[in-house]
Order: C-alpha cells, then sequence, then structure tokens
C-alpha cells in the first residue's frame, strides 16, 4: 500500500519534445493499491505524461515498465498485450458514440475475446456480466442499453469507468477524470478509484488540477511543472511550499 | 483629442498592390480559359437556330407515344436497374478492403497508401462507360459487361469517398480501444465501423442511384439496357417509340433518387 512494495508502474527518464521539451527526464512509479495524484497547472505536461506512458505518443526516451513488462520498445501484438494491463480513463470519455453503455464497456474486454466476437459483437456470457457489473459499481445499471451520445457528461465518464473496471487491468491511469464533473460526481469517482485501488490492489495514477480534492483521495502525490517531476510527497506532507512550485501561487 | 472615427489606423490598399494585381490576373487567366473553351467546344448559336425546327418536327411526330412494345422495353429498364445494383454492389465489395488501405488512419502500411490513393483516382477517372466498351469487347455484348464497367468505375468512388469518411472519423474512441489491447481490425470493427456506417451506407445509396442514372446509357456501346432501345430508336429515327422510352427512364430514375434519397434520410 507504499511506494516501498515492488512497483507495478515504472517510469524511468521518460522524455518528450515538439521542438521545446514538454517532459524532461520523468521518472515515477506507483505501487499495488496505491493511489497517485499528478498534480499541475494547465500546460503542464500532465496529459503528454500519460499519452506517452501509454505510447499512444510515441515518446523520445524513456523506459516504461507494466508488471516486470517492457512498454517501451514492445510492438505490435506485444505492446497490444503490455497495454491491457492499463485502462485509461481519459479527460473527454471517448466512447464509442452510437454503441450503448453495456457495449461501451465491453470495449474493455476487447483485448482479451477472439476477433470473431468482436466483429460479431456477440461476447460470452461471462464478459457480459462483468461489464453489467462494472455498471452497476458506477450506479449506471439503469442506462445500460442507452445510447453512449444519449448520456449527460457524468454519466458518459461513469461509463468509461466502467470500461476501465471490466478491463480487469493492474493500473488505472487517468487524466483529469473530474475535470467536467460537478463537486459531488467529482468525489464519488474519486472515492471509486480509492476502493478499487484497495480491493483490488490497482495502482492508480490520477491527474487533476484541483490540489484540496488530490490531497483527500490520494495516499501520495506528484507535482509536474513545465515537463518535469518537481513534488513528490505523502498527500499528507504536502505543503505550501510544494503548492507555489507547481502554480507559483500560495 | 482627434475624432473617434480616426482613432484606429487601418490598413491602406492601394490600387497597384499585390492583392489587387493579383485579383486582375486571375480575372484574366478565367476569361481567357473561356474565350479557348468557346472555340474549342464550336459553339454556334446560329447552327442550334436553325436545327430548331427539325426538333420541333420530331417532336411534334412523337406524339402518341408508342407503347406496343412496353413489355420488352419494361423489361430492358429491368436489365439497366439491375446492372446499376449488381454494378455498384460488387463495387462496394472491392471497395472494402480498397479503402481500408487508402484511409491515413486505418491503413496497414505508408507504403501501400499512396499507390492506393492513385489506383482508386485511375479506376474514378475512367467512366463506366469507358469500362463497358472495353468489356463488350472482352466479354461480348450484353448487361453483363454494363456490370463489369458499373462495378470497376464505381468501386473507384466507393473507395475514395469512404476512405475520406473514415479520415474524418474521432479519433478519440480509437484510442480508447486501442488501449484496452485491441489491434487494428478490432480498432476498426468495433469502434471505427459504428461512427461512419450511416455515411458508409449514405455513399454507398448514393452510388446507386448515380449508377441507375448513368447506367441508361451504357446499351448505346452495346452493355444492355434500356440504353440499346434508345439508340436503335434514334437510328431508325422511331420517335413515337424514343418518347416512351424517355418516359420510362424518367420514371425509373425518379423513383430511384426518391427511395435513394428517403433511405438515405433515415440513415442521419
Amino acid at each position: 500500500m507504499t511506494a516501498d512494495a515492488t512497483p507495478v508502474l515504472r517510469v524511468d527518464g521518460l522524455a518528450k519534445r515538439y521542438g521545446a521539451p514538454v517532459l524532461s527526464d520523468v521518472s515515477l512509479a506507483v505501487a499495488p493499491g496505491e493511489v497517485v495524484a499528478l498534480v499541475g497547472a494547465s500546460g503542464a505536461g500532465k496529459t503528454t505524461l500519460f499519452r506517452c506512458i501509454t505510447r499512444l505518443t510515441e515518446p523520445d526516451t524513456g523506459e516504461i515498465v507494466i508488471g516486470g513488462r517492457a512498454l517501451h520498445g514492445a510492438s505490435g501484438a506485444e505492446l497490444a498485450l503490455a497495454r491491457r494491463e492499463i485502462g485509461l480513463v481519459f479527460q473527454q470519455f471517448n466512447l464509442i458514440r452510437r454503441l450503448d453503455a453495456v457495449h461501451n464497456v465491453l470495449a474493455g474486454r476487447l483485448g482479451h475475446v477472439p476477433l470473431w466476437r468482436v466483429v460479431a459483437r456477440r461476447f460470452a456470457r461471462a464478459d457480459r456480466q462483468r461489464a453489467l457489473a462494472a455498471l452497476d459499481r458506477v450506479g449506471l445499471l439503469a442506462q445500460a442499453y442507452q445510447r453512449a451520445d444519449s448520456l449527460s457528461g457524468g454519466q458518459q465518464q461513469r461509463v468509461a469507468i466502467a470500461r476501465v473496471l471490466a478491463q480487469e487491468s493492474r493500473v488505472i491511469l487517468a487524466d483529469e477524470p473530474v475535470a467536467s464533473l460537478d463537486a459531488a460526481n467529482a468525489r464519488a469517482v474519486l472515492s471509486l478509484f480509492r476502493e478499487i485501488a484497495r480491493e483490488r490492489g490497482i495502482a492508480v495514477l490520477c491527474s487533476l488540477h484541483q490540489l484540496d480534492i488530490a490531497a483527500l483521495y490520494a495516499d501520495r502525490v506528484i507535482g509536474l511543472a513545465s515537463g518535469r517531476l518537481v513534488v513528490n510527497r505523502s498527500a499528507r506532507d504536502f505543503s505550501h511550499a510544494d503548492r507555489i512550485k507547481l502554480f507559483g501561487v500560495g | 483629442m482627434r475624432d473617434a472615427a480616426f482613432l484606429y489606423p487601418e490598413p491602406r490598399i492601394s490600387w497597384r498592390s499585390g492583392r489587387r494585381l493579383r485579383f486582375l490576373a486571375v480575372l484574366l487567366a478565367i476569361a481567357a480559359l473561356y474565350a479557348v473553351s468557346f472555340d474549342l467546344a464550336q459553339v454556334d448559336p446560329a447552327r442550334l437556330w436553325s436545327g430548331l425546327p427539325r426538333l420541333a418536327h420530331w417532336a411534334a411526330k412523337a406524339w402518341p407515344p408508342d407503347v406496343s412494345e412496353l413489355d420488352r422495353l419494361l423489361l430492358r429498364a429491368g436489365e439497366t436497374l439491375a446492372m446499376a445494383t449488381i454494378g455498384t454492389t460488387f463495387a462496394a465489395l472491392l471497395a472494402v478492403p480498397l479503402c481500408i488501405v487508402a484511409a491515413r488512419n486505418t491503413t496497414p502500411s505508408r507504403l501501400l497508401y499512396a499507390p492506393t490513393r492513385w489506383l482508386l483516382d485511375s479506376l474514378r477517372g475512367v467512366d463506366s462507360f469507358v469500362f463497358a466498351l472495353i468489356f463488350v469487347a472482352a466479354v461480348g455484348l450484353g448487361p453483363f459487361a454494363g456490370v463489369l464497367g458499373v462495378a470497376l468505375h464505381s468501386a473507384g468512388s466507393i473507395a475514395k469517398l469512404w476512405s475520406e469518411a473514415i479520415e474524418s472519423a474521432a479519433p478519440e474512441p480509437l484510442d480508447a480501444v486501442r488501449m484496452t489491447g485491441a489491434q487494428r481490425l478490432k480498432i476498426i470493427s468495433y469502434a471505427l465501423l459504428p461512427d461512419v456506417m450511416p455515411s458508409l451506407a449514405s455513399v454507398a445509396l448514393y452510388m446507386w442511384e448515380f449508377n441507375v442514372r448513368s447506367s441508361t446509357v451504357l446499351g448505346v456501346v452495346g452493355a444492355g439496357g434500356i440504353g440499346q432501345e434508345l439508340k436503335n430508336s434514334v437510328d431508325l429515327l422511331l420517335f413515337p417509340r424514343l418518347f416512351t422510352i424517355l418516359l420510362i427512364i424518367l420514371v425509373m430514375v425518379t423513383m430511384i433518387d426518391q427511395l435513394s434519397a428517403w433511405l438515405r434520410r433515415r440513415l442521419v
């Protein structure tokens, strides 16, 4: 439950430039069951960091290891297998708009099921039950058969989280998952992350721009400023000085 | 203090500025293009004027329409419709693999992407009429040559329009599905297809409707259908029969247009 345990996610010396450096020498580790908040001002490189860890954007250098499996340097089927172990929650939810909620959640199973089931959209009973359980967990069972684009923003975000739950990955990355939610919904989502981290021993790395919330729900806070990690502290030790380092103001 | 109307400096555009001169040059180029085109196309209103009485004479002779061979003509119209339908279907089947290779976000290889685009442009560049002409020589007279002509030309058009629909699909759901460990075919069939399906179906229907219209003339090169009767009637100056054929074409094309438009509206 602390960073002393063998980390399930380890990032070493990650760097990315678009002309100017966006990420410089970022190293971090998240242990099973640990919730780490990644904080930083807009433009600090949080989204780029997530995209580089998952290699949706190719980092220039750096190592990424998930549960002992190297993600850097992997390609094709090997990369797909490694990605199965990272659930990513996007800021904009990224649901398949014309599919219903339960089929969006079933998308989380795509790395596990054979191609013909995907093409025919016929999933095994166990997977369907898993998806419904995930929707139940986020409180959206009643909306299971509604089309994704008919749901509200908060509901869509919960479907996206259910998709990650159904994926049963060892790591969950969440990019500003509560940025477009109201306070009550935001708290519900973050408690849920905390619960599943504890229950299933999943490592959660979640970017947030609200420091007060980060301190409430995370075990540890790491801070990104201009593409560098400048803060790495347990949530209760997070100080005023750290805040100034990250945001420049108190 | 100066008058408020003069507070904000504005750029002064000189008569001789680059923008004005460029505009004039474009205007001149367009005028020249028209002059040359008129000459090459041998546009001659006087000849139209002198030909009008002949047209009027034929039109008068075309009444009443000759319906004695209506069964035969309807069968030929059915042939045209079948040619367009089968041709469009073959074209769509050919377009499925082509459009995936020809879309930047789904192509398996950058090396295949450009040659495939060229192939599609060449297929599109040759009209079904021209393809049919060649196929009549290869497989003989009759609607099958027309089917092949329609299929080849439309495969290019459909694949090109489909690949454009695929390229304009939202990339975010694809990223999300990629992160679940899915690879190309799973991503395409599960996340991309539901998103673009309405546009793909709309394109296919539009091409079908277009092919019904364009197939009416395929008979002129011997590729079967109502066009063959059309040509015979013109050649033999059978104007009442020609009139019936034109009416059949008009009704058929209008009906298909309406049906296709209605289906496409329902897809949205």
